[in-house]
Formats: structure tokens, sequence, C-alpha cells
């Protein structure tokens, strides 16, 4: 039986308007993997997330998840691949008119035959596993910026995905919450199995969590280097990968 | 000065072309929520219900002082300039029936409309403008959810079961207005007011405002959400939103009130 990679990113052209922000890009990731979109400020790595999680239209291109396209299929069954993925926002996007358990219990109300106790039970298992099992009546209003991220991905998990992003998970958290996010990420893969494509630039969590990873370029739009981290710290023959590791060149230590 | 002449049509071309763009967007958008319509309408069970009501009560119940205290201005003086001209032709005793029939027809669902825009219709698009910001619209399209189901729809219900209920509230109002000044200006009998009242409304007079009040709701919502859909990742675009759902709403109902005051006519 051949293994298909979980997502599969073929020959995509990317960008708004008339411009193209990265041309022609091939990848996938395979199943159980911490693969890292990296890259400089404006290189791309969100727009390419929000083409392949299916909020804008790619110029040229395929993205397949699981093996099946979500640039060919109709709207219905967009709706329906898309229902098997789970995407972690970068300020959590949690609705703000419902609280934690709400926002799981909607995914769980709209897909699942579970019933209200069923759901509670979910609700609670989830909210666990991101350490808010306390908060489930509180508002998203009412947690702090770290707490929604993780009540965020834990409304992500709630239908038990085998494919999660993450979108800059770290940004806008102080070292000690975004290295408990890192660790989360890693318990998470280890207990569920599931794969986990992260967008990012922080270097801490790159090197703590990647499997692999890709390299964009502004310049160049497209990939420059893709690898483990840690190898293409040491390896790399590309400069300006090596500056953007070695965070321009200032002896970073791993 | 050539060029001063060109730059002129270079904008008024623009502006004529994003009017147009405006114009097929508000189409396109219009045939998304009267499919979403009609499904909510086959499929009850799935509309938000819980939303719905808490829509009917903020674009409801916290709009009932405000629609009767215009309503009652309106009836106030409608019925003052209706004396002051009508007293010329000594027909002073028809300003009842002049007051009953503007309201009914077209002051009680025009003025509660504009109301409802300046109320409602902004605040849906500052609602979703603000979840567009906060990635929340992002968030529902990759969990495969119906926008229009889940934002969309709840609102327009909301409006079409409220507004025509807020219209009745603007037209009583109105009419105690217009009592008022009858009773006290002109020294018409509260009775003989009564009548008068009871003798214009018809059938057809309150089914015309009925209908406009329900095609206004369904306008004031529908451009609100739509506008709020509009919004661009930042914090000044809702607000552009709003005052663009505000000013599209109000013209969108002058629009439809003088099409439907022309088909009443030509059914009359």
């Amino acid at each position: 039986m051949i293994n298909l990679p979980v997502l599969e990113v073929k020959n995509l052209t990317i960008g708004y308007g008339d411009t193209v922000v990265l041309d022609k890009i091939n990848f996938s990731v395979e199943n159980g993997e911490v693969f890292i979109i990296m890259g400089g400020s404006g290189c791309g790595k969100s727009t390419l997330l929000k083409n392949i999680i299916g909020l804008i239209p790619p110029f040229c291109g395929d993205i397949l998840i699981n093996g099946k396209s979500i640039i060919t299929v109709s709207k219905k069954e967009k709706q329906c691949i898309l229902r098997d993925i789970g995407v972690t926002f970068q300020a959590g996007a949690l609705f703000g008119s419902l609280s934690l358990g709400e926002n799981i219990s909607l995914l769980l109300e709209e897909y699942t035959d579970l019933n209200v106790s069923e759901r509670k039970d979910v609700i609670h298992e989830k909210l666990r596993l991101v350490g808010l099992e306390e908060f489930v009546d509180f508002m998203p209003a009412e947690i702090s910026g770290g707490m929604r991220k993780r009540a965020g991905l834990a409304r992500a998990m709630s239908l038990d995905p085998k494919l999660l992003f993450f979108d800059e998970p770290s940004a806008g958290l102080d070292p000690i919450s975004s290295a408990g996010l890192d660790r989360l990420i890693l318990k998470l893969v280890k207990e569920t199995g599931s794969t986990v494509v992260v967008v990012t630039h922080e270097l801490d969590s790159i090197f703590t969590i990647a499997d692999r990873a890709i390299v964009l370029n502004k310049k160049r739009k497209g990939i420059v280097a893709s690898d483990n981290p840690h190898v293409l710290y040491k390896k790399t023959q590309n400069e300006w990968v090596k500056k953007f590791l070695a965070r321009d060149g200032l002896g970073r230590q791993i | 000065m050539a060029k001063r002449k060109e730059d002129y049509f270079f904008k008024v071309g623009c502006c004529a072309c994003d009017f147009g763009h405006d114009c097929l967007s508000v189409f396109s958008f219009f045939k998304d929520i009267i499919s979403a319509s009609i499904y909510a309408v086959k499929h009850p069970f799935k509309v938000r219900w819980r939303e719905t009501f808490y829509y009917m009560d903020s674009c409801g119940s916290d709009a009932v002082p405000i629609v009767a205290a215009v309503g009652f201005l309106m009836g106030l003086v409608l019925a003052l300039q209706g004396a002051i001209q009508l007293n010329r032709f000594g027909a002073k005793g028809m300003v009842m029936q002049l007051v009953t029939i503007a309201l009914l027809k077209e002051l009680g669902p025009l003025l509660t409309a504009i109301v409802a825009t300046g109320r409602a219709g902004s605040a849906f698009a500052a609602e979703i403008g603000t979840m567009k910001v906060t990635e929340e619209i992002d968030a529902m399209v990759t969990m495969g959810f119906d926008r229009n189901r889940f934002l969309v729809i709840p609102k327009l219900l909301a409006m079409v079961i409220v507004l025509p209920i807020l219209t009745l509230i603007g037209d009583i109002a109105g009419l105690i207005g217009g009592t008022v000044i009858a009773y006290f200006e002109l020294g018409i009998s509260i009775p003989m007011t009564y009548s008068t009242v009871i003798r214009a409304i018809t059938f057809s007079n309150f089914m015309e405002g009925l209908v406009k009040s329900v095609v206004f709701a369904f306008l004031v919502a529908a451009i609100g959400c739509m506008r709020g859909f509009q919004t661009k990742n930042d914090a000044q675009s809702v607000g552009r939103s709003t005052t663009s759902a505000v000013v599209s709403g109000i013209f969108l109902v002058a629009v439809a009130d003088t099409i439907l005051t022309i088909i009443f006519s030509l059914l009359h």
C-alpha cells in the first residue's frame, strides 16, 4: 500500500491581485511529522497557509489534502475536505459571542450525533488537553492571549483532525507561554499522531518542534531550502538561509 | 486645463465603474442569501434560533422607545402641517385621514426602516466587520460552515419578524401624536378622531405598509451584513463598512420605496 502524503503542494503560484508572491512551489508533508513553513516577513508564509486552507484561491497549481484536490472540487466537496483539518489562527479566532465550551461544542453539534452529555465529555477532554478545563464557561474576552490560542487549539482538535495548521502560534506570547505552546504541540503529536504544519519565523520554536522545514524567500518568490532545521543550520550553502537561521550571523548557538 | 478635464472624466468614469461593480456585488450577495433563506425555510431546525431571538431582542425591543418617539413626533408634525393646509379649504376635519394614510402607507415603514438602518444595519456591519478583522470569519470557512447560514440568516429573520411590528408601533405612536393636535389645536373630539382613523385604515393601506416594512427589513439586514463581509483587515475599515451600511441601507430603502409605491399605485 502506498503512503500518500497528508498534504501535497504542486506547482503552486499564489499572490494578491496581479502580484505573484510565490511562484511554482512544490512540497509535501508526510503523516505524523511537524512541518514548518518559515521565512522572513512578507515572504508569503501566511498567504501560502491561506491558500492551503482554502481561504484564497491560488493563481495556478494544485493543493492535495489526503490525496484530494481542494482546487478542482466543488464548494460542497471542499467543505467536506476542510472538515478533516484543524486550523489555529494567530489570535485564536474564537467566536466572541460564545463561551470556550460553546466554541468547541459548535463543531460537535454540526458534524456529530453526540448528545449533550457526550458533547460535554469531549469539551472537557479537549480543554483538559490544553490545560483550560476550568475555563469552560469563560468568554474569549475574559482570558489572556495565550489562553485564547490554546482554546483555539482545543476547538481545532474537537473533531480529532489528522492534520493541524498553526498560524504564527508564538506571535505576541512571552517566552514562557511560547515554550509552553511548543510543548503542547509536541504532546499533541505524540498523543494523537496528528500531522502538524506550522507557519512561523520564531527560531526557538522552529528548532524545538520541527521535523522538517521549508524556507521561503521574498526575492526568489519560492523555496530556497528544505530539510530538518538543525541540518539546515549546519549544512546549508545558501547564505540567506544561513543568516536567517543564525539571526543575521550573530553567532547563535544551538 | 485639458489635463484637468481628463482627470475629471477619469474620476467620473472610475466612480461609475465602482458603482456598477458595487451593484453587481449587491445582486450577487442577495442571490446567495435568497438561496440561504430558501434552505432555512426548508430546514427550520437548521436555523440558529438562539441567535435569531438575540437579534430580535436587540433590534426589536431595544428600538421601541426611539421608534415610538419618532413616530409620535411625525404624527404631531404631519397633523399640524396638514391642518394649516386643509384649513384653507375648510377641510380641517380630514386631518386625521391624511395622517392615517400617510403614516400607514408611507411614513411609518420608511421612518422605522431608517431608524433600523441606523441601529441594526450599522451594528450588523460592525459585528461582522470585527469578526473579519479577528479572523473569526476565516475560522468559520475553514470549519466548513456556511457563513450565510450562521451569520446572515439569524439577523435577516430577526429583522423580517421585528420590523413590521416596530412599524406598527411607530404607526400607533404617530396616530396618537396626530390625535393630540386634532384635539388640542383643532378641537376635534377623540371619538370623532377615532372613527375617522378607523375609516381610513383599509386592508390595502395596511398591507401596503406591511409589505414595504418586510422588504425594507430584508434590505437593511442584507446590506448591513454585506458591508460587514466587505471589511478589510483593519479597524478603520470597520468604521467605513459601518458608515457604508447606513448610507447604502437608506439609499436602497428609498429606491425600494419608490418602486413599491409605483407598483401599488398601478395595482390600485
